[in-house]
């Protein structure tokens, strides 16, 4: 069995707290070179990013070990470069000099097959990396690895830039493209309102009243759903999107409410007269996860439904604030001396696994589809935001150039 | 050697999900008032010091009006331990004290927004509850001292507003956890 050690900022056999990852077993793994088209080579300032980010994404997929230096060649050249004999796969990619187009072809070394071929565009240089996340899910989907499409779906989050102000960013998992969507005043919370990402829903703090609003993305259009006194949050939506989990405060008490959002009725899930907060679907969306001080601090629980029977969730751990659910699992965030950690634990089982080790580490998400975990790093007065692949053990730290986030959606 | 392609070329637009039209928005119906919006206010200096600033940690005492009608003493903030929300009985006076600044300006049509605030410690959800619930508690002991609680409006800031924003210590966070009251029109 062969071993490759990378740089190692922490070490854990436990958890996956650093920025490179340790290398258990690589031969699983293709070995993959890029070509760059040498007639559009350089064109553009992007174009090394464009290097970059197809290295980072085929990294990060866990399914490649890939050459890091950068090679040039003709792209409708059918001989693979003789150094390149004992790799097995090459991609070729043209990136063309308007930054908006990328045309890849991957070949396969042994018979010079192209395995894959196929152009890509977006409508605004700046979403370049839009371009190899979507080539490279593809890549990972023709040679028959598992999906990694969470890898092209666009991450949304609020940051405070200053007292009683924040701004909601939508950007791609690495943030290399990023941008403002939604700023003036206090604009908190923003959470996807449907699977396709085509709406969002955020909480307003600019009127007398805490607002949630949904907001078309093509459109712009804004829509007012619903206000509460106190707070409100839409904590999360349901997998057909025609339900939302809110924290909803009348009267000043806290509590989760479901709402229908074709008739906007909601009905109150929880009735504990302390904190109740952080709804999170699990298993067949007739269950909640959810936090709540009932015993004196922070932990989280799980109820049915229309149940009033509470049953304590997270079997680690003594002031846990945050949650996430996929199906049976639970991520949630632990208090524990200095740090914040990040741990994955069963709904089922008292089954609990450390995910980080140090640091502060908050707002821990799962993708989608379960198998990638996003979560937020603080160091100092910088945000970075962080992923763990659970089936590759593929691991990587994005940084913020500013701002504390305050809500993530992916 | 012939060159197949098993999968057909064919090209792919990328529906990133056009980015909105950028939404500035102030909510215009706001009456909150901001950080520079005082005319909201009568006789009372909402930052305690006639200079404009608030929640910069310029200004850290908590106390609004110190030299306005109501004489040395003006409305004060109540400051809570990490993770509680309970009045303490060492802070009833102060309570007691904004009781009384504040009952004349309620029987004069005004309201009390009474915000609710935190550190940056936790998750910032929990965090605006948290909040609430400090504010809660302020609305109830204002309450127990003869204000109408139907005058009185909650919200949390979560730690969106804090008062002390110069470092992380312990002492800086204790100043951020607290409860301010507005009177709005």
């Amino acid at each position: 069995m062969r071993y490759l050690l990378f740089f190692v900022l922490t070490l854990n056999l436990f958890s996956f707290d650093a920025v490179l990852n340790i290398e258990i077993d690589v031969e699983s793994k293709a070995t993959l070179s890029l070509i760059e088209d040498s007639k559009t080579a350089g064109s553009t300032v992007n174009h090394s990013k464009m290097f970059t980010t197809l290295l980072n994404d085929l990294q990060m997929s866990g399914h490649f070990i890939v050459d890091k230096q950068l090679r040039r060649g003709n792209f409708n050249d059918i001989l693979v470069p003789a150094e390149l004999h004992d790799r097995e796969y090459v991609l070729k990619y043209k990136y063309n000099s308007t930054g908006t187009t990328l045309n890849i072809q991957l070949v396969r070394v042994a018979d010079a097959l192209v395995m894959f071929s196929n152009n890509y565009s977006v409508n605004a240089m700046a979403r370049y990396p839009f371009l190899a996340h979507n080539a490279i899910v593809e890549i990972n989907k023709v040679l028959g690895y598992e999906d990694i499409s969470w890898m092209k779906r666009n991450i949304l989050f609020s940051k405070y830039t200053g007292s009683s102000k924040s701004e909601i960013w939508i950007a791609d998992y690495t943030l290399s493209y990023s941008s403002v969507i939604l700023r003036g005043g206090l604009n908190l919370f923003p959470k996807w309102a449907n699977a396709n990402q085509s709406a969002f829903y955020y909480t307003s703090y600019n009127n007398l009243l805490p607002t949630l609003y949904r907001v078309e993305m093509n459109s712009g259009a804004r829509k007012k759903v619903v206000s509460s006194e106190g707070m409100l949050v839409a904590s999360d939506v349901s997998r057909d999107g025609s339900r939302v989990l809110l924290t909803m405060a009348p009267n000043g008490q806290p509590d989760i409410y479901e709402m229908n959002v074709r008739n906007g009725s909601t009905k109150r899930l929880t009735s504990f007269s302390g904190i109740d907060v952080n709804g999170k679907y699990i298993g067949d969306e007739s269950q909640i996860a959810f936090v709540s001080n009932r015993i004196g601090k922070a932990n989280i629980y799980t109820k049915a439904i229309g149940s009033r029977s509470v049953s304590r969730a997270a079997h680690y751990g003594k002031n846990n604030s945050s949650c996430d659910a996929s199906g049976q699992n639970l991520l949630y965030s632990v208090k524990e001396g200095g740090s914040t950690n990040i741990y994955l634990g069963s709904i089922n089982s008292s089954y609990v696994r450390p995910l980080t080790s140090n640091g502060r580490n908050s707002l821990p998400r799962f993708s989608t589809d379960g198998k990638v975990i996003l979560y937020i790093k603080q160091n100092g007065g910088r945000n970075s935001i962080g992923y763990m692949n659970l089936a590759t053990k593929q691991s990587a730290l994005f940084s913020m150039q500013s701002g504390k986030i305050q809500s993530i959606d992916w | 050697m012939t060159k197949q392609i098993l999968f057909a070329t064919t090209f792919t637009l990328i529906m990133v999900g056009c980015a909105p039209k950028n939404l500035n928005t102030t909510d215009n119906s706001t009456i909150v008032p901001t950080g520079d919006n005082t005319e909201v206010y009568q006789n009372v200096d909402p930052y305690g010091n006639g200079n404009g600033q608030y929640g910069t940690g310029q200004n850290g005492n908590g106390q609004y009006g110190v030299n306005n009608a109501y004489g040395k003493v003006g409305i004060q903030n109540v400051y809570f331990d990490s993770d509680q929300y309970n009045i303490t009985p060492d802070k009833l006076g102060i309570i007691s004290q904004n009781a009384s600044l504040l009952r004349g300006k309620i029987s004069s049509g005004a309201r009390v927004k009474i915000e609710g605030h935190c550190d940056a410690t936790g998750t910032d959800e929990y965090n605006y509850a948290l909040g609430l619930r400090r504010a809660k508690a302020a609305k109830d002991a204002l309450q127990n001292s003869g204000i109408n609680p139907r005058q009185i409006t909650l919200v949390s800031m979560g730690e969106s507003s804090p008062e002390c924003t110069t470092s992380n210590s312990s002492d800086c966070y204790a100043k951020n956890r607290r409860v301010e009251f507005k009177v709005i029109q």
